[in-house]
């Protein structure tokens, strides 16, 4: 039995929480000044139209590869197995951390050796040409030409190598382009200086890959953003802002700086407290679109500053980087060490105040808004005492055996499948203490700052936060109704047991068969559905329930879905690749699946398995039937919207089911429209995604060289509600055109789509792009202004389409 | 006296100290198949193979360990006469349990390099398929496949659950053995796997007794070596059901023997007279496809091997059952059993879905993509032996490019079975 001292308050049963009397208002303190940019204050508000800026902006867009950033994920993920050290100690050992960068360096050595080669060959073909002759499109053909050899069989090195070189080879055309259009002297040679300084790119390309694999990040480190404005020359500066500014999938990580401020309107409204809500956009780990990010933003600046005016001595020193840990590394430290002193508390009885107070900062300094906080010691002070209070009757000596026991038996127990010693049921309970205050902590630091100069109200929301952050760490045993988020036995528990915590795991596994109804109703990553998982990427058949294992599973510092899927080693979550088959334990998730929505966690807009944010929920589902690694691509939609150049163009990957499935149906003579059907209900999510601001990046809008001006009298929430509006609207048009075109393409042409499915390849790509669309500067002016649209949208007609196929799922 | 014991336990030390070092030295399998063999396995089955293999050694040498402790509690020259027991008891234990491995080891080896692996790898899947396409909606587990290629005529297979040489481990995996001349018309897979689930559900024992109680009623004497057949005509019936025409034809083509042979029946063969059991796939085609090149291979069977030819022993018994296997086909496929929960097999597996026409039908729905298309390969695999079996059988012309293109497409199934 817990100690009956616990007062009401307190979200664990019979307990009775001290109260906390007798503070001080706050201090008022200045607000700390951001060190964020708004997402479109990197924008301009040149109103001139500008074809240098135009063309960046264009090579900018083309450079992005969405599979570039799960080239790298795989690579990382490589690089683990490499050295599955990495991931079982803090490496705290220098001798240790210096071997293991050694060994993977050495492990890196064939990629880089081989892009260079590459790159030589490259040149001295390019060489034997007169670049004043040379097209674009020859260029790209002459690299072409040019076979990357690996020293090495190893696949994952082959994709990475591969994805890099068509970045490589992008810049070459794009180098072409701006010569002919005149923004570059069109001097010969023109390439092969520019492929001598590639090479210089690969190195700390891969060293900062290395380093993340490291899980460390670049030193003072700053928002891209940020940099750039002071460093990049004005010509590339005004291209990314432009380029940026409406393109959700380039946006994705300075989004993830951008600071944001959840109002709170009313007080006993959940907002603010809510770590559905709270750490929505708080990466639990270094950002690999940063990688990405980085490398096309150097590269275009490559472009324009070849001959004279480099701003660097070297390319190689405009990308070296000095590395340093990423906080989620120190917060682990902070843990242990807070773990250790609440186990000593334990056997001494006294205060655990001076242990929060070391272990606060350090849990604040990990997250982008705990600046707030730490700069208000008056308050992290408050919060430690209030939370000394909240957990001393948890680690009270004579409670603490018995809720560790407890704790222990419902989760540990259930991992380890073993009998549990007292010492491990000790550390179970510090753990949740501890987590429980670390979560506290977090969703603390994202309340707007207005409650921070309140302490009662300020204390209401410590409190509802700790309510959230405990029924999240202990059984619901122990919890008052109202708080558990499980009616049943089960825990959330930090893993792995032993050494660095790397995410959370919710002890009991369910056991469930999952209706095809059910699938087609869970969203998951990327706009798809669940049922759009099972039956493209595993292949299962369709119309039958799945029998399936579901394990859930939190993200906290440190998590990547790819260490969870090393360190779980359930059936099918080893090899390449494995960090797709998580998807997002939302409410409605849990809530059809588990009968439990108070599990599931609402998913951002946007949200991305590689870029798993604190707090963020996830299940996995271990199906006895599916094969152990993924056979397919998904089906998946694009928009990319060029509103500088009046273009709008939408993909659909058709995974092979769906294409064998419209291929079957042409065959047997069925009407477009009937085919068009099947097909739109299969990719319903996916554009519901798009249409509901959920696309990520699925929906990519440039609008051109023109800033984003403030309008007087219109607030920035208001502006960002009304561009989003407008994206949503455009999207919605693309895709009713989309299936428009492709219905009459099918009518027209029905052998073309047939021809397209009836190789080995996986699934068909159909790409339906429209030129010269009307209205579409009326629709940029007004997502640029976010203004009300003054002009008719949609266009009346259909604009004449251009549909492609091609088969397969990769790229062109 | 005392020297004796002393020499006796000398020798004994020896002994036990050599089949211990024995013992401890299989656990390298790498010894019986190479390291690249066993990682060219899929995950599941060479995890499983990879498991109950080891479990076999550790048996082995936890005798060892047992024999060793009783030689140092051994005083007497009594108890170390009766060690001697236990060694010998021991190497044979030993044997059996080389015996095992050198069986796999040999099985996993003839994956001699990626070609083949890919293609016995396609085998593995057709032939769980073909167990799970029954076992599934039983609520029974399909065992993982291991197919090895061989010399000689016929196909074979040691069942899954099956007591293994040592009398003391089980067979995990059911190895199927597919000779190398079937190797482009691998149907007989389909009836290795036959057994296989009839050994699950128990569908032989009922269906031995069904054609007792049923042929019974025309004649007690055929009826009784009929349901001694029982076991291949369960077989026989799932590898029909799988893939029709094509498993009758590959059948036919192996029991084309001599006239001796084909019209031989010999008492305790599982196996029926030859001349029956093609007239009996004759009569599956029939009942469920109607009219069609079966008709005119029974013909040319019935002229090759007139009854007029068979020995005085056995005439009577060929000519008894000719008119029965109407009703041998609806004691097969449509009378209810047990061991399908009361259902008949016709209603867990109707042959209808691998008619010629529903072939034909098939191949006009998925076009050229039906042979190239991860979807159709991984979907129809075993429609798709159905309809190349069909087309080699009745096509002979084309023979080799038929065998080519079954050969890629199986490696096709073999590549997307092993990444899986």
């Amino acid at each position: 039995m817990i100690d009956q001292t616990f007062r009401a308050e307190s979200p664990f049963i019979d307990t009775d929480l001290p109260r906390v009397q007798g503070e001080d208002a706050y201090r008022a303190i200045a607000q700390a000044e951001s060190p964020f940019l708004n997402e479109y204050e990197a924008a301009f508000d040149d109103e001139s139209p500008d074809a240098t800026a135009d063309a960046l902006a264009e090579i900018y867009s083309e450079l992005y590869d969405e599979e570039f950033e799960e080239a790298t994920q795989d690579l990382v993920d490589e690089l683990t197995e490499v050295a599955p050290a990495l991931w079982n100690s803090e490496l705290s050992d220098p001798r240790h951390l210096a071997q293991t960068e050694y060994v993977l360096r050495e492990a890196l050595s064939p990629i880089q050796s081989a892009a260079e080669a590459y790159l030589d060959e490259a040149e001295t073909r390019l060489s034997a040409v007169d670049e004043r002759s040379l097209s674009p499109e020859r260029a790209f053909e002459i690299m072409n030409e040019v076979e990357p050899s690996l020293a090495v069989s190893n696949p994952v090195f082959e994709q990475f190598l591969g994805k890099l070189i068509k970045k490589v080879k992008k810049v070459a055309k794009g180098a072409v382009k701006l010569a002919k259009k005149g923004v570059t002297a069109l001097a010969s040679p023109l390439l092969k200086p520019l492929l001598a300084k590639l090479k210089s790119f690969v190195k700390p390309l891969l060293e900062r890959v290395l380093q993340f694999a490291l899980n460390k990040i670049p030193a003072q480190y700053r928002p891209l953003a940020q940099k750039l404005a002071s460093k990049l020359q004005g010509k590339v500066a005004s291209a990314l802002g432009a380029a940026k500014s409406g393109d959700s999938a380039r946006s994705a990580a300075t989004n993830q700086q951008t600071l944001s401020e959840p109002d709170v309107s009313a007080l006993g409204g959940s907002e603010p407290s809510d770590a559905d809500s709270a750490l929505a956009d708080e990466p639990a780990a270094p950002e690999l679109g940063d990688v990405q990010e980085e490398l096309d933003q150097q590269l275009l600046e490559l472009l324009v500053t070849r001959d004279s005016e480099f701003m660097f001595e070297s390319s190689e020193d405009a990308v070296r980087y000095e590395f340093e840990d990423h906080p989620g590394v120190d917060v682990e430290r902070a843990r242990q060490k807070f773990v250790r002193e609440l186990d000593e508390h334990i056997e001494r009885g006294d205060s655990a105040a001076p242990a929060l107070e070391n272990f606060l900062p350090a849990v604040l300094m990990a997250v982008r808004t705990g600046i707030k906080l730490i700069g208000r010691p008056k308050v992290v002070s408050f919060l430690g005492g209030l939370l000394a209070k909240l957990i001393a009757p948890l680690i009270g000596k004579h409670a603490a055996p018995a809720l560790g026991q407890m704790i222990a038996d419902v989760g540990l127990r259930t991992v380890i499948q073993a009998e549990v010693g007292p010492h491990e049921q000790r550390t179970s309970l510090t753990n949740a203490v501890a987590a429980t205050v670390e979560e506290t902590a977090r969703n603390l630091a994202q309340l707007p700052e207005r409650v921070f100069e309140s302490p009662e109200l300020f204390e209401l929301y410590a409190m509802e936060a700790f309510d959230h952050a405990a029924a999240a760490n202990f059984p619901s045993q122990l919890l008052k109704p109202d708080v558990r988020e499980f009616e049943g036995a089960g825990t959330w528990l930090s893993l792995p047991l032993h050494g660095r915590k790397l995410y959370k795991k919710f002890s009991r596994v369910f056991d469930v068969a999952i209706p095809p109804e059910v699938a087609a109703s869970l969203p998951t990553f990327g706009g798809s559905s669940l049922a759009g998982f099972l039956r493209d990427r595993l292949r299962l058949p369709h119309g039958d329930a799945i029998a399936a294992r579901v394990h859930l599973f939190e993200a906290i510092p440190n998590t990547r879905l790819s260490l969870i899927a090393r360190a779980e080693k359930l059936r099918g979550l080893s090899g390449r690749g494995a960090w797709a088959k998580f998807h997002p334990l939302t409410p409605k998730a849990a809530s059809v699946l588990l009968r439990a929505p108070k599990l599931g966690r609402e998913l951002p807009g946007g949200a991305d398995p590689l870029r798993p944010t604190l707090g963020q929920r996830y299940y996995y589902l271990e199906i006895p039937d599916a094969p152990l690694r993924a056979l397919g691509a998904d089906s998946k939609l694009h928009v990319t919207a060029n509103l500088a150049k009046g273009e709008v163009r939408i993909c659909a990957h058709l995974s092979e089911a769906l294409a064998q499935k419209a291929s079957e149906m042409l065959r047997k003579g069925a009407a477009p429209s009937a085919i068009v059907r099947e097909l739109r209900s299969a990719l319903g999510p996916n554009a519901r995604a798009l249409t509901s601001g959920k696309a990520g990046k699925k929906l990519r809008i440039i609008v051109g060289p023109r800033g984003l001006v403030s309008l007087p009298g219109l607030g920035g929430k208001l502006q960002k509600s009304l561009r989003g509006s407008l994206r949503q609207t455009l999207a919605s048009t693309a895709i009713e055109w989309f299936w428009l075109a492709l219905s009459q393409n099918l009518a027209a042409n029905a052998q073309a789509f047939i021809a397209a499915s009836e190789g080995p390849e996986d699934g068909v790509r159909v790409c339906v792009s429209f030129s010269n669309v009307p209205s579409l500067s009326g629709l940029k002016s007004a997502i640029v202004k976010g203004t009300l649209l003054n002009v008719a949208w949609p266009p009346k007609q259909m604009p004449a389409a251009n549909v492609t196929l091609h088969a397969g799922a990769k790229h062109g | 006296m005392a020297d004796s014991r002393i020499a006796l336990r000398a020798q004994l030390e020896r002994q036990v100290a050599h089949w211990c070092v024995a013992a401890s030295a299989l656990s390298d399998l790498t010894q019986f198949a190479s390291n690249a063999a066993w990682l060219g396995l899929e995950q599941y089955l060479g995890a499983t193979l990879r498991g109950s293999l080891s479990q076999s050694i550790l048996r082995l040498e936890r005798q060892a360990g047992l024999v060793r402790a009783q030689l140092h509690a051994a005083e007497s020259a009594a108890e170390l006469r009766q060690l001697q027991l236990a060694i010998v008891r021991l190497r044979r234990h030993y044997l059996a349990v080389e015996a095992i491995l050198d069986f796999y080891g040999d099985a996993i080896n003839t994956r001699t390099n990626p070609k083949l692996n890919a293609y016995l790898s396609a085998c593995d899947k057709l032939a769980c398929a073909s167990m799970k396409a029954v076992l599934g909606p039983l609520g029974q587990q399909a065992p993982p496949v291991l197919t090895y290629v061989d010399k000689g005529l016929g196909a074979s297979i040691l069942k899954a659950g099956l007591m293994l040489w040592d009398g003391r481990s089980k067979s995990s995996v059911a190895a199927i053995k597919i000779v190398r001349h079937n190797l482009q018309r691998p149907t007989s897979l389909l009836h290795e796997a036959g057994h296989q689930i009839a050994h699950i559900v128990g569908f032989t024992e009922e269906l031995a007794e069904a054609l007792r109680t049923e042929l019974g009623e025309y004649d007690h004497e055929v009826a009784a070596l009929w349901a001694g057949w029982a076991s291949e005509v369960a077989a026989d019936a799932f590898a029909f059901a799988h893939s029709g025409y094509a498993s009758v034809a590959a059948l036919h083509d192996v029991l084309s023997a001599d006239r001796s042979s084909v019209l031989n029946v010999q008492a305790l063969d599982p196996h029926p007279a030859s001349y029956l059991r093609v007239l009996l796939g004759r009569e599956m085609c029939r009942t469920f496809f109607g009219a069609g090149p079966w008709d005119a291979m029974a013909r040319a069977w019935l002229e090759l091997f007139p009854l007029s030819a068979a020995p005085s022993s056995t005439v009577d018994v060929l000519r008894a059952s000719t008119p029965l296997l109407t009703e041998v086909v609806e004691v097969v496929f449509r009378a209810r059993y047990k061991a399908f929960k009361g259902r008949s097999l016709v209603e867990i597996l109707d042959p209808e879905r691998v008619k010629p026409d529903s072939l034909f039908e098939l191949e006009r729905r998925a076009g050229k993509a039906l042979f190239v298309s991860s979807h159709w390969i991984e979907r129809e695999c075993l429609r798709l032996l159905a309809l190349s079996g069909y087309r080699i059988a009745t096509e002979p012309e084309r023979a080799r490019e038929l065998a080519s293109e079954q050969e890629n497409w199986m490696l096709r199934l073999g590549e997307q079975a092993k990444a899986a």
